[in-house]
């Protein structure tokens, strides 16, 4: 494992004579050149890529890696790729294939410095079905292996030992057409983490998980269970939804949240989804950097705003309102409005109620009785959408 | 300077030609407002085929629930609401098509995701504003709706089940056909047809380039690619230009104007896109990158200017 600590720091500028790099290289420009040499002098300065292993694969991949699943070009991610970040992640199911032909594009004279990780389409459970994803995949991303193939979205423990997809995937590794197994998980994470953790052939070698500064501790224990065992973790959803909050101001919460995740060593590395290059030199700049006491400053308060939008629809407060207001939907609209910016939205959202189901009705309480499982003031809230929506 | 008024020419007599062609045909006929839960036939979209189960009903918070992370893909987009559902064969209970009906923003929105997923050479279904299908899945947009239909099940429903269901889904949209206007502003001679992109953050990986479309073009013979980026008036347009200008003197890239009578082109060696063009045009800017030899991209903008100075 190599690693670096150092705080490193970049500038914009910095990072964008480093973007001339790559391409001058992989275009041979003479007019570029000098360009070029200066910038990887800068750029050597600057940024150091920070490498963990990913678990028994022995794979030492770059803390910060690519998150594909958002991005509509190829050159931002060849840019990435040119700066160290050798690990990529995408799917079959990802804008029906054309994320894969992205990655493909972005690949080219470079497949041999960046690991690729994909996955099964979800309903996938054949041998027949995954031999015909993996080979779509590789013609995709125009190569003839894929480093980690990953059965998407498991949500049971018992979907690890399906024996069709065991078969299918060793005959795939018979003919070198994939390296490691993996899987992904959104739901009943820490059951799927340990099925595989449990499971006496060590058949899948990496985990995606959904894992942030929000996660449940059942979530980190059972990460911390299976990279112990050898499983390799990769993180997916650091941003805890990447909700855009006024609360901090202009501080961006994104590079501690990245942090936090990375400050557990038990993750090999994280994959944030990265649409352009500013998003990448921010998620790129971490690497290497501590989380401080006022990253968890910012965090805290970065979790008390978007609180509000965390309604979950469960619905579990409407039976405790005497007027039966339908308050998920009306909390719904204020988050449009409040969280996403988009009062249009909000205000047809909140329209489609009828009048019965609408905070109006709370007039007819002297006290609101309705109470949230997880905290929300809600009489406050239905205060806030008479106003908005008045 | 003759060859490129020549190029002038060669590119802007089939333009205006495009162009008449393009508003004559396309009258838009805007539909009424309709819900996303009146567009899954019910109980079946034929005798054939019947619901199974209910209709499942996701909104942006979540959305992540029936597509996981993609839903970040759709937010963009302005993305309102998801009806979804299940139809499964009378005669044969292996075969199912699953059957995603999204709410976008606008008829721009429902092309701009309908454009992630649409691969150029997929076969056209002639349905909605815009489709196409294969073996295993026909996706169409019309109006603000985007219609993903996809097999489901251990047997193949095959594309006449997806054409039949993408029909009747299609008639519980009303309107004619019609297509988002600025589509035209792109559709210049030597466009490749279907390749126009609509991104709504970010275009070309750049967070300033906020909104606009793009394509694939060829220009004498070579692979290029042409934008329009987006500005909210001719200020911002301006702003948006500024920001680039800034990038490029940031990473110490020479930059060139080239001045015509009506216009200041910048022109550039890009950072990731090498040969680069690019002209602001009211709130619009228009542009051209993977240029071999950026003077001669020129003609592929004024194609586009024309375009646009027409509407």
């Amino acid at each position: 494992m190599s690693k670096t600590e150092d705080h490193n720091s970049v500038n914009r500028r910095d990072f964008l004579k480093f973007g001339v790099v790559g391409v001058a290289a992989a275009a041979g420009l003479d007019g570029l050149s000098k360009i070029a040499e200066a910038a990887m002098a800068a750029s050597k300065s600057v940024i150091t890529p920070v490498y963990r292993t990913l678990g028994r694969t022995g794979l030492k991949v770059s803390i910060v890696s690519f998150g594909a699943m958002l991005t509509p070009e190829n050159e931002p991610m060849e840019a990435a790729f040119d700066l160290g970040i050798n690990y990529v992640d995408t799917a079959r199911i990802y804008m029906n294939g054309r994320n894969e032909e992205i990655v493909g594009k972005a690949l080219k004279g470079r497949r041999d410095k960046v690991y690729v990780a994909t996955k099964t389409l979800p309903a996938s459970q054949t041998k027949k079905d995954i031999f015909n994803n993996v080979e779509t995949s590789l013609s995709k991303l125009r190569t003839d292996y894929i480093d980690i193939i990953q059965l998407h979205n498991l949500t049971t423990g018992e979907r690890v030992f399906m024996p069709e997809a065991r078969e299918a995937l060793t005959e795939l590794r018979k003919q070198g057409k994939v390296r490691f197994f993996g899987v992904t998980t959104h739901t009943n994470q820490a059951d799927v983490l340990k099925a595989i953790t449990d499971d006496p052939t060590k058949f899948f070698d990496v985990a995606l998980v959904g894992y942030n500064f929000k996660s449940e501790p059942s979530i980190k224990e059972a990460i911390t269970r299976a990279a112990k065992a050898g499983i390799g973790i990769v993180a997916m959803k650091t941003q805890a939804g990447g909700y855009k909050t006024d609360a901090l101001g202009p501080i961006s919460p994104h590079q501690a949240a990245l942090k936090w995740v990375l400050q557990d060593t038990n993750v090999a590395c994280a994959i944030p989804g990265m649409k352009d290059m500013s998003m990448l030199q921010e998620a790129s700049a971490v690497m290497g950097m501590k989380l401080t006491r006022r990253d968890e400053r910012i965090l805290h308060q970065y979790a008390e705003a978007i609180s509000p939008y965390y309604c979950h629809m469960c619905a579990q407060c409407e039976p405790t309102c005497p007027q039966s207001i339908s308050i998920s939907t009306i909390n719904r609209s204020i988050m449009y409005a409040e969280g996403y910016g988009n009062y249009e939205l909000a205000r047809s959202t909140y329209d489609e109620l009828k009048v019965k189901e609408s905070a109006l009705v709370c007039s007819n309480c002297i006290e609101c009785v309705a109470y949230c499982v997880n905290g929300l003031n809600i009489a406050q809230k239905m205060q806030k959408a008479r106003t908005l929506f008045a | 300077m003759r060859k490129e008024a020549t190029m002038d020419k060669i590119f802007k007599i089939p333009a205006i030609i495009f162009l008449l062609f393009h508003f004559t045909t396309n009258v838009h006929a805007a539909p009424a407002e309709i819900s996303v839960e009146k567009t899954i036939p019910v109980p079946g979209f034929s005798e054939k085929w019947t619901l199974d189960g209910k209709i499942k009903a996701f909104n942006p918070e979540n959305l992540y629930k029936h597509i996981n992370g993609e839903a970040e893909l759709y937010l963009p987009y302005g993305f309102e609401a998801l009806n979804t559902g299940l139809y499964i064969s009378r005669d044969n209970p292996d075969k199912a098509l699953a059957v995603d009906v999204y709410k976008m923003g606008s008829q721009l929105d429902a092309f701009g995701i309908y454009s992630r997923y649409c691969n150029p050479d997929a076969a056209e279904a002639k349905i909605g504003d815009g489709s196409f299908v294969n073996d295993s899945q026909l996706m169409f947009y019309r109006d603000r709706f985007f219609v993903q239909l996809s097999a489901s099940g251990s047997v193949n429903p095959g594309p006449e089940a997806f054409i039949e269901c993408a029909k009747a889904i299609a008639k519980n949209i009303p309107g004619s056909y019609s297509r988002p206007k600025e589509l035209n502003f792109i559709n210049i001679p030597g466009k490749t047809p279907r390749t126009e992109t609509y991104i709504s953050q970010s275009v070309l990986g750049y967070a300033f380039f906020k909104k606009g479309l793009t394509a694939q073009a060829t220009l004498i013979d070579d692979p290029v690619k042409i934008f329009i980026i987006f500005g909210e008036n001719e200020k911002d347009a301006g702003d948006i230009l500024n920001s680039y200008i800034g990038y490029l003197k940031d990473a110490k890239v020479e930059l060139q104007s080239v001045k015509t009578s009506k216009d200041v082109t910048c022109i550039a060696q890009d950072p990731l896109y090498k040969g680069f063009a690019i002209r602001r045009v009211g709130s619009y800017l228009i542009g051209a990158s993977n240029l071999k030899d950026p003077l001669k991209g020129l003609s592929l903008l004024d194609a586009m200017q024309i375009l646009i100075l027409l509407r």
